[in-house]
C-alpha cells in the first residue's frame, strides 16, 4: 500500500470527455476527468449510479459498448502511451502482452456459457506457444485467486461454478498478461455478501502480494474502505473531490461526498442494528 | 420492452382529446423511423388502389374485349393476358381479394390464437399444457398443407379460404400472446393490480392488453404478409375460389405462358411482392417504435 | 442427456399419434358419403361399395374404427388410392425420396447462406453493407417462393436456354455414369436454387438478428479484452453462440421447406411428394391426401429430434450436470 506516490503514474487520464447519443439526445457521461493511478496503488471511484464512473472505466480501457458516441476526447497514458490515440493493432498487441485488463459486475453474461473455462482461459494466454505452458499457467493464475482446484475447474463450464468463483475465474483471466494495473467496475455488486468478501480479500493479496495497482469503480464505500489507498470522487459526469482515504471518509471536502458517507453509514447502522435503528 | 403501464386506469375522461394527439404522435414517431413511414404508404397507396379499383382500371376485371397476349403498351400498360382482359385492371380487383383474404386471415388467426394465448397464459397449469400441445401440433404442420387439406375437405369459398389459412397461422400467434401474458403477468403493475383487488376481466383488458398491443400489431401484419403468401400459392394451385380474380389466381394463368407473355407473371409477383414488403416495412417500424435499440450503431469488434 | 432426449422423443411420439387422430377425426366430418370421398370422382359400383364397407369397418362405433385406423398406420398401410390404383403407401415411398432430394439440398444450402449472410450482415462495420444485404433479403423474403422458380425459368431456361425448364431427367436417355449424372444435375439446378433462395432469406434475417443479440453479450467484452481479433471473436464465439437460438426454428423451417415442395414441384413438373398432394387434392383422392400429410408430419418431427441432439451437443447448459458450488 502506497501512500505517498513515488514516480510518474501507471495509468493518467487528462481531460476525459465522453458525449453519447442517446435518443437524439446528448448525454455528458464524463464530462472533463482527470486521474491517476500510480504503481501499487489502489485507486477507487466511487459515485452514485449515473454518475458517469462505469464509462470513464469503460473509456479508459477502450471497452465502451456499442452505444453512439458523439465525443470520447482527452488522453489516457498507460506507460507513457495515450490509449485513446493508439491503432486497433497497437491496443490489441498491449492488450495481450502488458495488460490493461478489466473486470465487470455480472461474471455470468462475461464468460461465454458454451465453452469451457479452460478454453476460455487459453485464449488469454496463447502468447505463451505451446499447450502445456499454457496448461501450466492456466492452474498457476487459478491458485492466484484462491481457487486451488484449479485441474477441476478448467474442465468445467461456466453455469456449473458458483457467482464466486465465475467472479474469480474472471480476475485470473485478467492477470493473464501479467499486468501492471487491473481496473474493476462493480466487481462485488452481484455477489452475495459472504462471496463479496471472499473476492475483496483476494483483490486485496493480489495488491499486495504482486504490487498489482487497481482502479475499482463502485457505489460500495465499504469496499473502498478496506482496499483503496485514494478515491475519487464522481457526480454527473465530472469529478467533485480527489483524496486519500483516510482524509476522504474523515474529512470530506464536498457536500456530496459527505452525503454519499452519511447515507452509508445510515445503511450500515440499519444493517448491523436491525430496522429499529431506522431514524 | 413494451411501452410504460397504461394510464387507462387514471384519467377517464381526458381520453378523448389525448387520444388524437396521442395517435398523431405515433404517426409522426412511425415516420422517424427508418422504414416504418413508407411501409404504411406502400399499405395505404394498394389499399386505396384496390378498393378504388375502377376508377384506376380502363377495364372491368371480366372485360374480354381486348386483343389477348399483348405485350406491355400504351393502352394496356401491363399488357393483355390470354383472356383477352387488361392486366392492370385485373391487378387491382384482384388486389381486393388477395389484400382482403390476407387481412381478414390475419385477423381471425389474432383471434383464434389470441384466445387460446391468453388463456394458456393467464390460467397456467393443466390449461396452459393441452393448449401448447394443440397449438404445437399445428404448428408441425407446414402451412400450404393444413391449407390444402382444409380446402380438400371444406372448399374454397371466400370465407372458407380466410378460414383455411387462419387454420395454418393461429400457431404463431398464439405462442406470442402466450409470451406476452407470461412476460407481462410478472411485471410490478399487473402484481400491484392484484394486490389492489381488481378482476380478472379487468387485469387482461386493462393491464395487460395495452401492454401486449405493440408486440401483437406487429405480429398480425408480419401475419397478413404470411397470409397474403400462402393464398397466393393457393391461388397459383388453381384451388381458390374461381368467381373471384386473385393475384395468385393471375400466376397460375400465367404459369402456361411462361415463355409467351412474362408480363402475366412479372406483374402480379411483384405486386405481391409490394404488399408483403409493405406489411413488413411496416411492422418492422412498429417493432422499432416501441423498441428503440441501438440499430443505428455498428457493432464494436475491436480496438 | 439421454433421458432428456428420450423425452423428447416419447413427445414426437404423442405428437405424431395425435396429428393421425385429429386427421382421421376430420376425415369423419366430411359431409356427405364417406365411400365417395375415398374413391374420388368416379362412380361407385355396389360390389366395390360392400366390399369397402366391410374392409373399412364402416359399420363398426367409432372407437373401433379409430384403433383400426391406428393399428393400420402403425403397419405402414396408408390405404389405397383409387386414383393411381396403388396402395398409397407405394406412391409415398417412391416419389418422397425425389422430395427428400431437393428440398434437402436447397435447405442445406439455404441454410449454409444464409448463416453466412446473417453473420456478415450483422458484424460489419459498415452500415452501409448491412442496409445492402438487409434489403437484398428483405425483398427475396417478400417474394412468392413460386415466383423466384418461375422467374428464374423464364431467365434462364427460356431466355437464355440454358437450362431445362422442368422435370427430373430427360423423356429418353442412353448416358450412363457420370454423364448421367450430370445430365439430371441441369434438371436439378434451378429447383434447388428456388429452394436455396426461399431458405437463405429466412436464415439471413433470423441469423442477423440473433447475432446482433449475440454482440451484445458480455462476453464478447471479455474477448476484446483478451486481445483477440476481430476474426477470432467472430469464430470462436460469436458464430456458435448465435446459431442456437437458429437451430431451435430448423425443425419447423424444414416443414416449412417441405411445405415449399408442393408449390415447387408444380412450378418446375418435378415428380415428388408436394406435386402428388397438389394431384391428389384436384381428384379428391383423400387416402392420398391423408398419407402426404402423415408423411410430412413425420419428417417435421424427427428433423426436431435431430434438432433437439444436435442443439444438446451445441449447448452446454441444457445437459446435466454435476453442479458443484
Amino acid at each position: 500500500m502506497s501512500l505517498s506516490p513515488a514516480g510518474p503514474p501507471l495509468l493518467s487520464a487528462r481531460d476525459v470527455k465522453v458525449h453519447l447519443r442517446v435518443h437524439r439526445r446528448i448525454v455528458k457521461a464524463v464530462d472533463g476527468v482527470d486521474l491517476d493511478v500510480y504503481p501499487g496503488q489502489c485507486v477507487g471511484i466511487v459515485g452514485e449510479s449515473g454518475s458517469g464512473k462505469s464509462t470513464l472505466g469503460r473509456a479508459m480501457t477502450r471497452l465502451l459498448p456499442n452505444v453512439e458516441i458523439a465525443e470520447l476526447s482527452g488522453s489516457v497514458r498507460f506507460c507513457g502511451d495515450d490509449v485513446l490515440a493508439m491503432s486497433s493493432e497497437t491496443m490489441r498487441a498491449l492488450r495481450r502482452h502488458r495488460g490493461l485488463s478489466m473486470v465487470f459486475q455480472d461474471p455470468l453474461s462475461y464468460l461465454n456459457p458454451t465453452l469451457r473455462i479452460d478454453r476460455q482461459l487459453a485464449e488469454a494466454l496463447r502468447h505463451l506457444g505451446d499447450r502445456r505452458a499454457v496448461q501450466q499457467k492456466s492452474a498457476e493464475l487459478l491458485q492466484q485467486v484462491g481457487l486451488d482446484d484449479s485441474a477441476r475447474i478448467l474442465r468445467l463450464y461456466p453455469h456449473e461454478l458458483s457467482g464466486g468463483m465465475r467472479q474469480r475465474v474472471l480476475i485470473a483471466m485478467a492477470l493473464a498478461p501479467d499486468p501492471q494495473i487491473l481496473v474493476a467496475d462493480e466487481p462485488t455488486t452481484a455477489l452475495d455478501a459472504t462471496v463479496q468478501y471472499q473476492v475483496i480479500q483476494t483483490l486485496r493479496r493480489l495488491n499486495k502480494e504482486r504490487n498489482l495497482a487497481m482502479l475499482i469503480i463502485t457505489h460500495d464505500l465499504g469496499m473502498v474502505a478496506e482496499l483503496c489507498d485514494q478515491v475519487y470522487v464522481m457526480q454527473g459526469g465530472k469529478i467533485v473531490e480527489a483524496a486519500d482515504v483516510f482524509t476522504l471518509f474523515d474529512a470530506p471536502q464536498n457536500a456530496y461526498t459527505a452525503s454519499l458517507l452519511a447515507a452509508a453509514r445510515r445503511l450500515h447502522q440499519t444493517k448491523v442494528l436491525g430496522s429499529a435503528a431506522t431514524p | 420492452m413494451p411501452a410504460e403501464p397504461s394510464v387507462l386506469l387514471s384519467v377517464p375522461q381526458s381520453l378523448s382529446r389525448s387520444r388524437t394527439s396521442a395517435s398523431l404522435d405515433l404517426l409522426r414517431r412511425l415516420f422517424r423511423t427508418r422504414f416504418g413511414g413508407i411501409g404504411l404508404i406502400i399499405l395505404v397507396v394498394i389499399s386505396a388502389l384496390s378498393a378504388f379499383a375502377p376508377w384506376f382500371a380502363s377495364n372491368g376485371p371480366m372485360d374480354l374485349g381486348s386483343p389477348a397476349l399483348q405485350p406491355p403498351s400504351w393502352q394496356h400498360p401491363l399488357g393483355t393476358d390470354s383472356l383477352g382482359r387488361d392486366v392492370r385492371s385485373v391487378l387491382l380487383y384482384a388486389g381486393r381479394s388477395s389484400l382482403t383474404i390476407g387481412f381478414c386471415a390475419a385477423a381471425m388467426a389474432f383471434l383464434i390464437g389470441g384466445t387460446i394465448g391468453a388463456m394458456a397464459g393467464y390460467f397456467r397449469g393443466a390449461v396452459a399444457a393441452v393448449l401448447l400441445r394443440v397449438t404445437d401440433l399445428f404448428h408441425t404442420l407446414p402451412a400450404i398443407i393444413i391449407v390444402l387439406f382444409s380446402v380438400s375437405l371444406m372448399g374454397s369459398s371466400f370465407w372458407l379460404q380466410v378460414a383455411a389459412v387462419a387454420l395454418a397461422i393461429w400457431p404463431i400467434e398464439a405462442r406470442i400472446v402466450y409470451g406476452q401474458f407470461i412476460t407481462l403477468s410478472e411485471r410490478e403493475f399487473v402484481l400491484a393490480a392484484r394486490a389492489v383487488g381488481l378482476s380478472t376481466f379487468h387485469i387482461i383488458f386493462r393491464e395487460i392488453l395495452p401492454n401486449a398491443l405493440p408486440t401483437v400489431i406487429v405480429q398480425v401484419s408480419l401475419d397478413a404478409s404470411t397470409a397474403i403468401l400462402i393464398e397466393a400459392g393457393l391461388g397459383f394451385l388453381g384451388l381458390s375460389d374461381p368467381t373471384m380474380p386473385s393475384w395468385g389466381e393471375m400466376l397460375n394463368r400465367g404459369q402456361e405462358f411462361l415463355e409467351l407473355a412474362w408480363w402475366m407473371s412479372v406483374f402480379p409477383g411483384m405486386a405481391i411482392c409490394i404488399a408483403v414488403l409493405g406489411f413488413n416495412l411496416f411492422a418492422d417500424g412498429v417493432t422499432e417504435m416501441f423498441n428503440p435499440r441501438a440499430s443505428a450503431v455498428a457493432p464494436k469488434l475491436e480496438g | 442427456m439421454l433421458r432428456h432426449i428420450a423425452g423428447h422423443m416419447a413427445q414426437a411420439v404423442l405428437l405424431l399419434i395425435s396429428v393421425v387422430i385429429l386427421i382421421f377425426c376430420l376425415l369423419q366430418l366430411i359431409p356427405g358419403d364417406p365411400i365417395q370421398a375415398m374413391v374420388g370422382d368416379m362412380p361407385v359400383p355396389p360390389a366395390l361399395r360392400a366390399s369397402l364397407e366391410q374392409r373399412f369397418q364402416l359399420n363398426e362405433p367409432f372407437f373401433q374404427r379409430l384403433y383400426s385406423y391406428l393399428v393400420n398406420v402403425l403397419h405402414g398401410d396408408l390405404g389405397y388410392s383409387m386414383n393411381y390404383r396403388r396402395p398409397v403407401f407405394d406412391i409415398l415411398a417412391e416419389r418422397f425420396p425425389r422430395t427428400l432430394l431437393l428440398a434437402g439440398v436447397g435447405y442445406a444450402f439455404g441454410l449454409l447462406i444464409g448463416i453466412t449472410i446473417g453473420i456478415q450482415s450483422a458484424v460489419t462495420p459498415h452500415r452501409s453493407v448491412d442496409q445492402a444485404w438487409s434489403s437484398l433479403v428483405l425483398i427475396g423474403y417478400a417474394m412468392p417462393t413460386f415466383w423466384v422458380g418461375q422467374l428464374l425459368v423464364m431467365g434462364f431456361s427460356i431466355h437464355l436456354g440454358w437450362l431445362p425448364t422442368q422435370g427430373m431427367g430427360p423423356m429418353i436417355s442412353r448416358a450412363s455414369g457420370v454423364d448421367w449424372l450430370l445430365e439430371r444435375a441441369a434438371y436439378l439446378v434451378l429447383p434447388v436454387a428456388t429452394y436455396t433462395i426461399l431458405e437463405t432469406t429466412r436464415v439471413a434475417r433470423f441469423m442477423r438478428a440473433s447475432v446482433r443479440e449475440t454482440l451484445e453479450q458480455g462476453y464478447i467484452v471479455t474477448a476484446r479484452q483478451k486481445g483477440l481479433s476481430r476474426r477470432e471473436i467472430i469464430m470462436g464465439h460469436v458464430v456458435r453462440n448465435s446459431i442456437l437460438p437458429v437451430i431451435t426454428v430448423m425443425g419447423y423451417s424444414f416443414g416449412t421447406a417441405m411445405g415449399g415442395a408442393v408449390l415447387l414441384e408444380t412450378v418446375f413438373s418435378y415428380p415428388g411428394v408436394g406435386s402428388l398432394m397438389v394431384e391428389a387434392v384436384r381428384a379428391r383422392d383423400t387416402q392420398v391426401i391423408v398419407g402426404v400429410v402423415i408423411l410430412i408430419a413425420c419428417s417435421v418431427v424427427v428433423m426436431n429430434i435431430v434438432v433437439d441432439l444436435l442443439y444438446a451437443w451445441l449447448d452446454p447448459r441444457i445437459r446435466v450436470s454435476s453442479a458443484q458450488g
